[in-house]
């Protein structure tokens, strides 16, 4: 099956940990997980991190554990810190 | 019964709360309210000193009083690994959690606990605190937190490495993290504008002021089974934070959420629950713990205070080019301010297209901040919407237009680069700019302000239980501590989700072995992810309503459709069955299957955050510099109102708290660290009398991830009111107020001070 490429965004200090300074990626996708997936591949560690420690935005929308969520051709995926508060 | 809309029956309505009449009576229980056989009285031993070295301690002569049962100290708790703990915004690093719970090698404030002693009264317990000896070495202290960041200020933690630092620092500081946000190009965007404001503010930490102190009953059985009742945000992480400070297991440690008076983010830590339950471990017997009022001051988290350097320049269209906020923020004596909220929010209303934050987490000899209304979002609020204001003046633009034509709408770019979601924050601003408020003549002195804000909002696990009786009602369970009406707003929603009547459910909070694992109540989460929960339960009987339905019509499940609290056939070709309400099939539950009942549970995602615009009238006294509030109006995007009169309960009570800490909250400090003014005589919150009736508008604009449409709604609210209140003064005054509280001594002086080049003229 062939999967739409999405737009995925790290946070700078994410990139500078895992991925060279590089931020953007287009990456076939029609869940987080897959999202994860190459990620980890291209970058090992950076799943565990992703996972344990970002909330995801997904156009806009916040999801603080989206592994299972999908992703449409023209979504924009963003790495974010996890949200809480008071 | 009033009905905001008419898309839902029961959503939108105003129902009594289910837990009214028991709070009226007295009959509710509130955490210092539960007594056991034998039960001991706990009272705690607290460092007179901001700053001390704890060279020992004996407890010796407390021991041998009559009536001592047990004592506790630090040596009591096993010792944390130096670890922050998951995601970076809300790190928790056990090693010093611990610590604050009780002091180990140093008190870092005053209030810190040393030792705790349980005993059979409480005159005791005080007498055996006065016989604990404890050699201090006392060490220079620092309370501000600009000048604990700086070079040569007493260090905390002498090892303590900046982290966010690249390279990393070679030298121990108190600043604990730096985090930066950046999108677009500063310098393009300044030189772009034909104005630009830059300005110095200063906020201080205030307290949440809950009218219930911190308490709590422990009993450790003898088989290691131990329960707790307690006043918090949150059982299910009282039982997560107690078990790991004194390494239980969660299934051997029972929570029961007590009702709770007030909360607003300080009761989602923990402070006497682990050290009732050591006491209790010793003991043998149940321990009860209540703060007084002073050591609630003293010892549990105020928000932070901050200083920030804000710098906004636009165009004279209006356009804001550019803007950047330098943010200072107090942690208290252990890492961990909102500082990166304060990053996020600073300038999330708008458009901005280049936007910088950077942040400092700063430590000194004052009490671990905790969480209060949107922690961090007020602070930059202050700074930013007072800026804001500076620049609409010098571009001769009304305020709210000018905030209008900035305003970011769905698909901006946010700070953090990501888009934003549903927005109804230009909706905040127009509905003010028709309304009323600000078309009503002002007198001499008085002058009127707006400011905006943003926060978040929360989702996050929970879980719910919903269970259908034989005679029609059902009981909805939840693991939410109802702070601000979540009983109410649980069954309307399953009411609505069940079809059937609001007085038909009764909705209860249970504890940690009742129900899943549920998240604080905070972060405005609740109505959205619990409420999720509930909705979940809901539908799964009805799924199994429409089986038993089907069962009985002895035809396929696909064939029965659920509406209107009733099984139908889904169509003529079914067959011709009269429709079963609800009451008729759980009457036949035994007899087609058994009990009907379902859980539910979520990890809710798909947050909408939220927005308020504020609008106050204030009238200022020359003579003495006192503040009156004249006028206020608070619109807000609330999503659905769920219960709209705990919407605008969730409203007017923020925008209060954010008045008293405009006008007259602050932490009085004196030379040796101490707190001067621990109980709210002196430390003065705003009381009935100073407050007129605050008009809540709520903008319903509902968030298209939730079945009806929820928003977080808690929190927002009091992000505006000091920048409001501030922007009013200067135009009553023509005085910029930079520092919080505005108090009367402190306006006075700013007053004179303005006078003077005029008395020399």
């Amino acid at each position: 099956m062939i999967k739409p490429k999405v737009r995925v965004v790290l946070a700078n200090s994410l990139s500078r940990q895992y991925t060279g300074g590089k931020t953007d990626f287009e990456i076939e996708a029609t869940r987080v997980r897959d999202i994860l997936k190459a990620l980890q591949g291209m970058f090992p560690g950076i799943r565990e991190h992703l996972e344990e420690e970002t909330a995801v935005s997904i156009d806009g929308m916040i999801y603080d554990d989206a592994y299972l969520q999908e992703v449409t051709a023209s979504a924009e995926v963003f790495f974010i810190p996890k949200l809480d508060a008071g | 019964m009033e009905k905001s809309g008419k898309k839902y029956k029961w959503i939108g309505t105003r129902p009594i709360r289910p837990d009214g009449v028991d709070k009226v009576t007295g009959r509710a229980k509130f955490g210092a309210d539960y007594a056991f056989p034998g039960m001991l009285i706990a009272k705690v031993l607290r460092s007179p000193h901001a700053h001390a070295r704890i060279k020992s301690i004996d407890t010796s002569k407390a021991e041998a009083l009559a009536g001592v049962k047990a004592i506790v100290t630090s040596a009591d708790f096993p010792d944390q690994d130096f670890a922050y703990v998951g995601p970076e915004r809300v790190a928790v690093n056990f090693f010093h959690v611990t610590r604050n719970v009780i002091a180990r090698e140093k008190a870092l404030y005053e209030g810190h606990t040393i030792a705790a002693v349980a005993a059979t009264t409480t005159e005791i317990a005080e007498e055996a605190i006065g016989l604990i000896d404890v050699d201090y070495e006392v060490l220079p202290h620092v309370i501000d937190a600009y000048e604990a960041a700086q070079p040569g200020a007493p260090l905390l933690f002498e090892d303590m490495i900046t982290r966010g630092v690249d390279p990393v620092p070679t030298e121990a500081s108190n600043v604990s993290k730096v985090v930066n946000f950046e999108i677009g190009d500063m310098a393009a965007g300044l030189a772009e504008a034909d104005e630009v404001v830059e300005m110095d503010f200063h906020t201080m930490p205030v307290h949440q002021g809950y009218i219930e102190p911190h308490a709590c009953t422990a009993r450790y059985n003898e088989d290691g089974q131990a329960e707790i009742w307690s006043s918090s945000q949150g059982h299910f992480v009282v039982r997560a934070l107690t078990s790991k400070l004194l390494g239980m297991r969660a299934a051997d440690l029972r929570c029961y959420p007590a009702e709770i008076g007030g909360g607003f983010g300080g009761k989602t830590v923990v402070y006497v629950e682990p050290l009732a339950m050591a006491l209790s471990k010793k003991a043998g017997n149940a321990v009860r713990l209540v703060m007084t009022r002073e050591e609630v001051f003293k010892a549990s988290g105020p928000t932070s205070g901050g200083s920030m350097k804000i710098k906004i320049g636009a165009k004279r269209d209006g356009t804001v080019t550019a803007a950047e906020g330098t943010f200072w923020i107090q942690a208290g004596a252990f890492p961990g301010s909102p500082v990166m909220n304060c990053c996020m929010c600073a300038f999330a209303p708008y458009k901005f297209a280049n936007q910088k934050a950077v942040g400092y987490d700063v430590i000194s000899n004052r009490p671990k901040a905790a969480a209060y209304r949107a922690p961090g979002s007020p602070i930059s609020a202050f700074g930013v919407e007072s800026v804001l204001d500076m620049l609409a003046k010098k571009i001769c633009m009304d305020p709210l237009e000018f905030r209008l034509k900035n305003a970011a709408v769905e698909g901006s770019p946010t700070i953090m680069g990501t888009k934003h979601p549903s927005y109804g924050y230009a909706e905040t601003v127009e509905v003010l700019m028709d309304h009323g408020h600000v078309k009503q003549p002002l007198g001499r002195n008085q002058g009127r302000g707006v400011a905006s804000g943003y926060w978040f909002n929360g989702g996050g696990e929970s879980s719910a239980t919903v269970h259908l009786n034989a005679d029609g009602t059902a009981v909805v369970a939840t693991g939410s501590p109802d702070i601000g009406g979540s009983r109410a707003s649980m069954a309307l929603m399953a009411a609505e989700t069940l079809g059937i009547d609001y007085d038909q459910v009764r909705a209860i909070v249970t504890d940690t072995a009742n129900v899943g694992y549920t998240h604080v109540t905070g972060g405005s989460r609740v109505t959205l992810a619990t409420g999720s929960a509930v909705i979940k339960a809901a539908e799964a009987c009805i799924d199994e309503l429409r089986k038993r339905a089907a069962l009985i019509w002895d035809v396929d499940v696909d064939g029965v459709v659920w509406e209107d609290g009733m099984a139908k056939p889904a169509s003529t070709n079914v067959g011709d069955f009269d429709p079963m309400p609800l009451a008729e099939l759980t009457a036949k539950a035994a007899q087609t299957g058994g009990p009907i009942g379902a859980a539910g549970q979520v990890n809710a995602g798909g947050v909408s955050p939220g927005l308020a615009t504020h609008v106050v009238d204030v009238e200022v006294d020359p003579e003495t510099g006192k503040v009156t509030i004249l006028r206020y109006t608070a619109s807000q995007d609330v999503g659905t109102a769920i219960h709209p009169s705990y919407v605008e309960g969730q409203i007017q009570g923020g925008v209060v708290q954010g008045i008293g800490w405009a006008l007259n909250e602050e932490y009085i400090y004196n030379e040796k660290g101490q707190l001067e003014n621990a109980g709210f005589l002196d430390y003065r919150v705003p009381v009935a009398s100073d407050v007129p009736m605050v008009e809540a508008i709520m903008v319903e604009k509902p968030n298209p991830n939730h079945k009806y449409g929820v928003k977080g709604v808690g929190e927002v609210n009091i992000c505006p009111p000091m920048a409001a209140i501030a922007n009013a003064i200067e135009s009553a005054t023509g005085v910029r107020m930079t520092e919080l509280p505005m108090s009367p001594p402190r306006l006075l002086a700013a007053l004179d001070a303005a006078k003077v080049p005029e008395a020399a003229e």
